[in-house]
């Protein structure tokens, strides 16, 4: 009796031991759940209408150019911002680009397209990009794609994925997906999915488009911007590197500022030529609601889906974007890239850029 | 002695130094709880349902422990009504004589308590014994006898036709009363809305095994916090057996209903507690007393104890969907528990189902660490509970931990199977007799 009362008096703050030990474990095994819980949604079965089928008809063959189209996020219900489509959405717009003839080639295949190599490309060539490495694009593209028989290119926000935001992938799932081969892992930013404030009146623009303002220094130097975005594209190259994927594309994130916000010119030219020294392919911001499909060695600019793009517009975008059907395809001349500089030369400019630019830090 | 009066007061300051160290040790935790549902509170996103089901579970018990702390007993008013206690009895020849001398005992006016003894046909002694008592007790133990086992409602319907006490109390033939017990379980009918009165029950043969001792720390906690918690609602949902008293006017016009209700088409021969307290709750108050102590015998062996339980879950099954019906009229708290008490046990076997199976066998290692120490801590809940409000340190306490997981072993998974055979009329405990037989 006397020992069972000593052990029940021990038992009390032993009690806590389980408490103690279990704690890692529950965080561990949450995290490991809430990951497990967040794998690519089930597609949603869409079938078009007799309407639909009757106006998605195959489009005119497109060898000479691609259209781009840039998603966001994919929600699963009701899209949550402006920059997100449904998953029944984006199944909408695939079994329509698939009625339109329509096939998603690699970044790989896109990178030999700006070359001006078209070989081995199909009849009407796609590229279908995310930007911001969001986990909900993966989880309700995924299967979606993997259905419609596409591929697509994640631009990937290193920073975020570095810091292990909850609605970000990680490295582990973007290399998953990259060994799916459905997707195509690319450099979007390091910190540059965010807006900067530009003005003393708060008015913000995204990251790499104008000079940032800041009350106690105000509006940064020219040099200053070209060294802030200068480490932030180096650290988004070196971060896709470092995990073991390519950097032969970058797309920088359009911010919350959307679209609209003007680029300053200074801005953008040395924004342009830093790219497009690092980069074999160089997504820039789209000029209007409807760019034109990219074409060798002209800036690439993509179509932006958000929450207000219809299945509908997009198809008028690809009929107007497309070469009439009156047009005879001629035999196409070799497309070189007459602005840029053979790609070692490019190389070498970007090696001499980053070596300038510690040089200026040291 | 003025040693012995130092190492008493020694005694008595260590032991309210280590209840109230488990106080707040027990604060702590549910805090600690109610942090971790907080914080992960985007565990929604991965299961919706099982994440309601946790956070649900979470909000119900550590809100019982809340309720429980508003809980008051009745303060003494002096009431002193004409009280009858009826005692049905079947076959309880051993224990029937003590039981009845502990009503004998009662600080209660003898002129105006009643002692009814029914035996309901026992083929025991259990006859002889209540005369034996009887006979000793200056007329104050009238012995009805049914001739014929006709099932624990019928002999308490003829016990309660035979009194006229404005106060009808029952007292189950294996228990035994404070001897203030009446006393301070009459004063909640100062209230006049209050139509019955629940009383406390602890166990009497406490360490006669592992699974009483189990029991001990599961009835505590039923009543001092489930019960009390229900009681500040007005809305006690089942007035024990083992002591409860009711108002006449409360009962009677339910009393034929109540006799003969049948289930499904067969007739009704156990949860007559909870089936007279709904009764009851339709229109009156019904509450908890947790100064009225009775103390009762519980089944000390694993078969015993398992059909026991079943029987209860089978009863919990019938209220329940009587309950249901009316509960929603009643204190929106009240009805909203009494509600979500009545889903988590069907939710709860799938819950465990999923973590401890179902999530493991699918790769998904590490789960039921979380569900585990769910449980865990629900059990370390209890057993501090029973360690603080002990009037001295118990160290039965380390049992209520075992019980949880005895009943995630054994308990859990009786549910479905109660709900699936709850038309039996099946005793169960009790040897089989011929009226019993002939019902089932």
């Amino acid at each position: 009796m006397r020992v069972g009362r000593f052990l029940s008096f021990l038992a009390l703050p032993l009690s806590v031991v389980p408490v103690l030990a279990v704690v890692p474990q529950i965080q561990a095994s949450r995290e490991h759940s809430q990951r497990e819980g967040l794998t690519a949604l089930a597609p949603v079965s869409v079938a078009l209408t007799p309407a639909e089928q009757q106006r998605f008809r195959p489009l005119p063959a497109t060898h000479d150019a691609v259209p781009v189209l840039a998603y966001h996020g994919i929600s699963e219900g009701t899209p949550q911002d402006a920059r997100s489509i449904s998953q029944r959405t984006f199944a909408q717009q695939l079994a329509a680009l698939r009625a339109m003839g329509y096939q998603a080639i690699s970044m790989r295949q896109y990178v030999r397209f700006q070359r001006g190599d078209t070989a081995g490309l199909p009849a009407r060539p796609l590229l279908i990009t995310f930007d911001d490495s969001r986990l909900d694009a993966y989880r309700g593209a995924d299967e979606v794609l993997a259905q419609a028989g596409m591929r697509a290119t994640m631009f990937v926000a290193a920073d975020q994925v570095d810091r292990g935001d909850a609605a970000t992938l990680t490295w582990k799932e973007l290399r998953r997906m990259s060994d799916s081969r459905r997707w195509d892992i690319e450099p979007g930013t390091s910190a540059g999915a965010t807006d900067v404030t530009v003005d003393e009146q708060g008015t913000s623009a995204p990251f790499y488009a104008q000079r940032r303002y800041t009350r106690w220094a105000g509006r940064e130097s020219l040099v200053d911007y070209e060294q802030r975005v200068t480490l932030d594209v180096f650290a988004a190259r070196d971060a896709m590197t470092a995990h073991g994927f390519d950097a032969s594309a970058f797309a920088a994130p359009v911010a919350d500022s959307g679209p609209d916000a003007p680029t300053e010119p200074a801005a953008a030219s040395f924004l342009g030529d830093l790219l497009h020294r690092q980069f074999p392919v160089v997504f820039t911001r789209a000029d209007g609601d409807a760019p034109a499909f990219t074409r060798p060695g002209r800036p690439a600019q993509r179509y932006e889906i958000g929450s207000s793009s219809t299945t509908d517009r997009l198809y008028r975008w690809l009929r107007d974007g497309a070469p009439k059907p009156a047009a005879k395809p001629a035999p196409k001349p070799a497309a070189r890239p007459a602005k840029r500089p053979a790609r070692h030369q490019r190389h070498a400019a970007g090696r001499q850029h980053h070596q300038d630019h510690h040089a200026r830090k040291g | 002695m003025a040693p012995q009066a130092t190492i008493t007061r020694r005694a008595v300051f260590l032991d309210r130094a280590l209840r109230f160290g488990a106080g707040i040790y027990l604060v702590l935790l549910l805090v600690a709880i109610v942090l971790y549902k907080a914080v992960l509170f985007d565990a929604f996103h991965v299961s919706r349902f099982f994440g309601i089901y946790g956070l649900v579970v979470v909000a119900y018990i550590v809100s019982r422990f809340i309720f429980s702390v508003f809980y008051r007993p009745s303060r003494d008013h002096g009431l002193q009504p004409r009280v009858s206690i009826v005692m049905p009895s079947f076959n309880e020849g051993e224990d029937i004589a003590a039981s009845l001398r502990s009503l004998l005992d009662l600080d209660y006016p003898a002129e105006l308590l009643e002692i009814v003894a029914v035996n309901d046909g026992s083929t025991d002694d259990t006859l002889a014994q209540m005369h034996a008592v009887a006979a000793q007790a200056d007329g104050r133990i009238r012995v009805i006898d049914l001739g014929r086992n006709r099932g624990k409602r019928a002999a308490m319907a003829a016990g309660i036709r035979a009194t006229e006490a404005d106060i009808i109390a029952f007292v189950d033939s294996d228990s035994v009363l404070a001897a203030d017990a009446m006393t301070r379980l009459v004063q909640g009918f100062h209230d006049p809305k209050v139509g019955a009165i629940c009383g406390h029950a602890d166990v009497l043969n406490l360490h006669e095994t592992w699974l009483t001792r189990m029991q001990g720390v599961r009835y505590f906690v039923a009543f001092k916090v489930i019960k009390a918690a229900e009681s500040i609602f007005n809305c006690v949902t089942c007035c024990s057996g083992c002591f409860s008293a009711y108002r006449r006017e409360a009962i009677m016009p339910h009393l034929p209903w109540w006799e003969n209700q049948t289930f499904l088409g067969v007739e009704s021969t156990f949860g007559d507690d909870r089936s007279l307290t709904n009764c009851v709750l339709r229109g009156w108050k019904v509450r908890y007393e947790a100064n009225a102590v009775s103390r009762t015998a519980v089944p000390a062996d694993f078969r015993t104890f398992m059909v026991q339980q079943l029987r209860w879950k089978r009863s919990w099954t019938r209220e329940s969907l009587i309950v249901a019906r009316f509960m929603w009229r009643k204190h929106p708290v009240a009805a909203l528990s009494t509600y979500v008490g009545m889903i988590l046990p069907l939710v709860a076997p799938v819950v465990a189902v999923r973590a401890m199976l179902w999530l493991p066998m699918g790769g998904h290692s590490g789960l039921p660490y979380v569900y585990l120490f769910g449980i865990y801590a629900m059990a370390l809940a209890y057993g501090l509970y029973y360690v603080i409000r002990r009037r001295s340190y118990d160290g039965t306490w380390l049992f209520g931990i075992v019980f949880v997981f005895f009943y995630l072993a054994f308990l859990l998974w009786q549910t479905y199977y109660a709900i699936l055979t709850a038309r039996t009329s099946r005793w169960g405990t009790r040897p089989a007799t011929a009226g019993m037989e002939a019902k089932a």
